[in-house]
């Protein structure tokens, strides 16, 4: 090709370049004018995601769909090793489809999980469930309400609750790491600026929000997963503002009522941790449902649910020795609704048990009683003195309204209250508490060795 | 002599190249940042997995394109630069000339796959070392990855080929494992297996499983264990009988209404037959045999075609034969329609198609069925027979075949015109 020729040919390339850069902001705007993008460029993407993204080009879809088949074989076949990878790249092939990301993490959390037999092997995979979304599909898509959602229920669902058969050893792994991180009281005021780094860096969490957060909620004990839950949604409601949907809320509510039922960690002198109630989440929960009963008003479910959470609490707190508290909710639950609640406090804890145990026969009402008495004797053994006497005195109370309506029937009637008292004493420090326990319970009780 | 003076010069092309060292400073960069980049699930067990596949399967395919390239590249070059005019006119013969070269690109094959596949098994076996504080999954690791362990299926399933069974509410289901090579008392053999149940998929299913043989007594396990998933339990081996026969029965004993559902080659048994090292050195003469059709093709396809035509050509063919299962499963599972149907016309032309496409894929191998990763990183044996049936299938017989054409080809090919 002769000199002059490629000149040329070189100067209307050029021109054509130029042509191109000036058209091309006009038709962004068209396209953007017309709907056309269907999805928004990622931006501050890390290089590989960009050679995954854009450098594949049509091929992405190919690669993309040979590794789902590729995931779905595996996990057939129960050869998990390699699905961590897979879908990674799967989730850097597809960035921006969150339901890439929430199903990937739910298959590893869940599904995948139960299929092994040890705890040890199901923690890892339902850490790496909430490490696909924390790490990366956040990372991707911050404002994405589904996915704070899905990684607020992991945390919640799997971990807080106890569906999966190894959620004791859940909570009490969940509970270490972060004590490693945090120190043994999982405060935020006592930990260092080594731990804030860590946070930000291993566990993707902002300590100032994770403090603005107790402010707004109450004290969270980081090392329960609920508080985690708290944290990532309250982060989506943050990304996604006025946008964000009922059942979002309904989910922050669901993990303070699980603080108020669990939310607070005592040892044992083996180490096991025992979740305890935390009655201080009650006053936080109770103003959360009339935020929403207000903010959504008409909504008759939201109504029912509080009160039958007022209702809940009101016999939790009676049964773990807290008779002020108890009326002090009692009260807010009159408020709710006067005609309803006219009855005094004993009266109404008695009716709700009744009503637990309705038609329940002088055998079964034992053995109703006779189970309190040794969940009482329980906290008694591991020094939570205070539910030991509220569950003494519930069982007391129990026993003292059925006799009053049945004691004067033969076949209804139950033994003395003390009778059966000490046959629980007797059957547990028989061999129905382990050793340990049976020998904090005999120096409690004043019995000699 | 001539033969291998043809090959040394075939090695001295590809040093001068350059190609090959980029394809192995490629090949240590990617091999040496696998154990650090890839995610696994945490466990060392599975951190040793995905090293050991995703750097055999990696050296693999680039050794394979590497060899490709080679070998198209080193005979299209000498035609092109007439190096080819000089070598024609000495007194060697055509089919030594392609022997040469395929032996020299084998004999760089040999030394690379050596060297990377070496420094592969040093990496494994430094990632599979005992860790302090993980002293657990040592021996999983030894027993499950770390080992060479034979897997049987049951002799009927063998024979019929996959098909469920459903085993009712105290009924029992027994299988007959054969040719168990190992009855040594001191030994035990593993049972592996995997049920789905009619009931809830969380409740746990509970059997009694029994091995025996008719004269070596018997051996009673039982089990309570979710659904789903793979499971894993201990026999020993003095209960399998000296021709190597053992019956394996499981009664269900969960709960009225409950039935187990056994799908068809989910019960298998799993003993040690040999050691990782030896495993690993069959998975690399595996990994050469497929190098070696590789080479063939590309050279045989060099004597007709251009570089770039040539090693196209040769990229079709190695797909193809990767994918030989695959294209197999299409054709024998769609059925045709139905004669009487409005489209009873296309049925002789798909039928035919069919056929045609059939037969072309016994023409090439399967490169699939010898690929020596899942053997790997599943700890099973890869038996010296399968390393022969690959030399014999795809060395001897598909490269052979191949040789032989493109010597037929080259043999009648005009290298010059006289002018």
């Amino acid at each position: 090709m002769r000199r002059r020729t490629i000149i040329v040919m070189f100067f209307l390339s050029a021109v054509i370049f130029l042509l191109a850069y000036l058209c091309l902001g006009h038709l962004n705007e068209e396209r953007e004018r017309f709907n056309l993008t269907a999805s928004v460029p990622l931006e501050n993407a890390p290089p590989e995601l960009i050679l995954t993204t854009t450098a594949l080009g049509g091929f992405r879809g190919i690669v993309v769909d040979y590794l789902w088949v590729r995931a779905m074989e595996l996990q057939r076949r129960g050869k998990y090793f390699e699905l961590v990878q897979i879908y990674d790249w799967i989730g850097k092939m597809e960035p921006r489809i969150e339901a890439v990301w929430s199903h990937n993490a739910w298959n590893m959390a869940y599904n995948i999980s139960v299929e092994l037999e040890i705890p040890e092997e199901r923690w890892l995979w339902i850490k790496r469930g909430i490490e696909l979304l924390r790490d990366e599909g956040l990372k991707y898509n911050p404002e994405s309400s589904l996915l704070h959602r899905e990684l607020a229920w992991i945390y919640l669902h799997k971990i807080a609750q106890s569906s999966d058969t190894f959620h004791w050893y859940y909570k009490m792994s969940f509970a270490r790491e972060m004590e490693d991180v945090l120190g043994e009281d999982g405060s935020l005021a006592n930990s260092g600026g080594e731990a804030a780094e860590r946070l930000r860096n291993e566990l993707k969490l902002d300590p100032e929000r994770m403090l603005k957060l107790t402010d707004i909620y109450g004290p969270l004990d980081w090392r329960l997963a609920q508080s985690h839950a708290i944290y990532w949604l309250q982060k989506g409601l943050e990304a996604r503002g006025k946008q964000i949907g009922i059942n979002h809320e309904r989910l922050i509510l669901h993990a303070v009522i699980s603080l108020c039922e669990t939310g607070r960690i005592v040892r044992t002198d083996t180490g096991f941790i025992l979740a305890e109630p935390d009655f201080r989440f009650i006053d936080t929960a109770d103003r959360i449902y009339n935020e929403l009963r207000e903010k959504y008003e008409g909504n008759i479910g939201l109504a029912s649910a509080h009160e039958n959470f007022l209702q809940s609490a009101v016999v939790l707190l009676y049964t773990y020795g807290r008779s002020k508290e108890s009326l002090k909710t009692y009260k807010r639950l009159r408020k709710l609704n006067p005609s309803r609640y006219r009855i005094g406090l004993e009266d109404y804890i008695f009716l709700r048990m009744r009503a637990d145990m309705e038609g329940a026969s002088a055998l079964e009402m034992s053995a109703f009683i006779q189970g309190i008495l040794r969940q009482a004797l329980f906290s008694l053994a591991i020094g939570d003195d205070e539910k030991s006497a509220g569950l003494d005195s519930l069982a007391r109370l129990i026993w003292s309204r059925y006799m009053e309506k049945y004691g004067g029937t033969e076949r209804m009637s139950l033994p003395p209250f003390e009778v059966i008292r000490n046959s629980v004493v007797k059957r547990v420090l028989e061999g129905e508490f382990p050793e340990p326990l049976r020998d904090r319970l005999k120096e409690r009780l004043g019995i000699k060795k | 002599m001539k033969l291998l003076a043809i090959a040394i010069n075939t090695i001295r092309h590809v040093v001068r190249m350059k190609l090959a060292l980029v394809f192995v400073l490629f090949l240590v960069v990617v091999l040496a940042s696998v154990p650090f980049t890839l995610k696994s699930d945490g466990t060392q067990k599975g951190k040793v997995q995905i090293t050991l596949a995703y750097s055999l399967g990696l050296l693999n395919i680039v050794l394979s394109v590497l060899t490709l390239f080679l070998s198209t590249s080193t005979f299209c070059s000498d035609i092109r630069n007439k190096v080819m005019f000089t070598i024609d006119t000495k007194p060697v013969k055509r089919w030594e000339i392609l022997a040469g070269k395929w032996l020299g690109v084998m004999i760089v094959n040999t030394a690379l796959l050596l060297c990377l596949g070496g420094a592969i098994y040093g990496a494994v076996m430094y990632l599979g070392r005992p860790l302090e504080g993980r002293d657990g999954e040592h021996p999983e690791l030894m027993r499950d990855v770390l080992t060479a362990r034979v897997e049987i299926v049951p002799a009927v399933s063998r024979k019929t080929g996959r098909t469920a069974s459903v085993v009712p509410f105290r009924h029992e289901k027994e299988w007959v494992f054969e040719n168990i090579g190992c009855s040594d008392s001191e030994k035990v053999i593993t049972l592996k297996f995997r049920y789905y149940t009619s009931g809830s998929s969380d409740e746990k299913i509970s059997g009694l499983w029994t091995a025996r043989s008719e004269d070596r007594g018997f051996y009673e396990h039982v089990t309570s264990l979710p659904a789903k998933s793979f499971h894993e339990f201990r026999i020993p081996a003095s209960v399998v009988s000296p021709d190597g026969r053992l019956k394996i029965s499981f009664l269900n004993v969960s709960a009225p209404g409950v039935s187990v559902i056994f799908p068809g080659e989910d019960v298998t048994i799993l003993y040690r037959a040999g050691n990782f090292g030896g495993n690993f050195f069959r998975a690399l003469l595996l990994v050469l045999l497929r190098l070696a059709f590789i080479a063939a093709v590309a050279l045989g396809a060099s004597t007709f075609l251009t570089f770039p035509v040539a090693a196209l050509f040769s990229i079709f063919v190695l797909i193809m034969s990767l994918s030989v299962s695959s294209f197999s499963v299409l054709i024998q599972g769609s059925p045709l329609p139905e004669s009487g149907s409005s489209r009873e016309t296309v049925v002789p032309a798909a039928a035919l198609a069919r056929k045609v496409a059939a037969a072309a894929l016994k023409v090439l191998p399967d490169l699939r069925a010898y690929d020596p990763v899942p053997y790997l990183a599943g700890g099973v044996l890869i038996r010296w027979r399968r390393v022969i049936e690959g030399l014999i299938w795809v060395v001897l017989l598909r490269s052979g075949v191949t040789g032989c054409l493109a010597y037929v080809i080259f043999n009648r090919r005009e290298l010059a015109i006289m002018q």
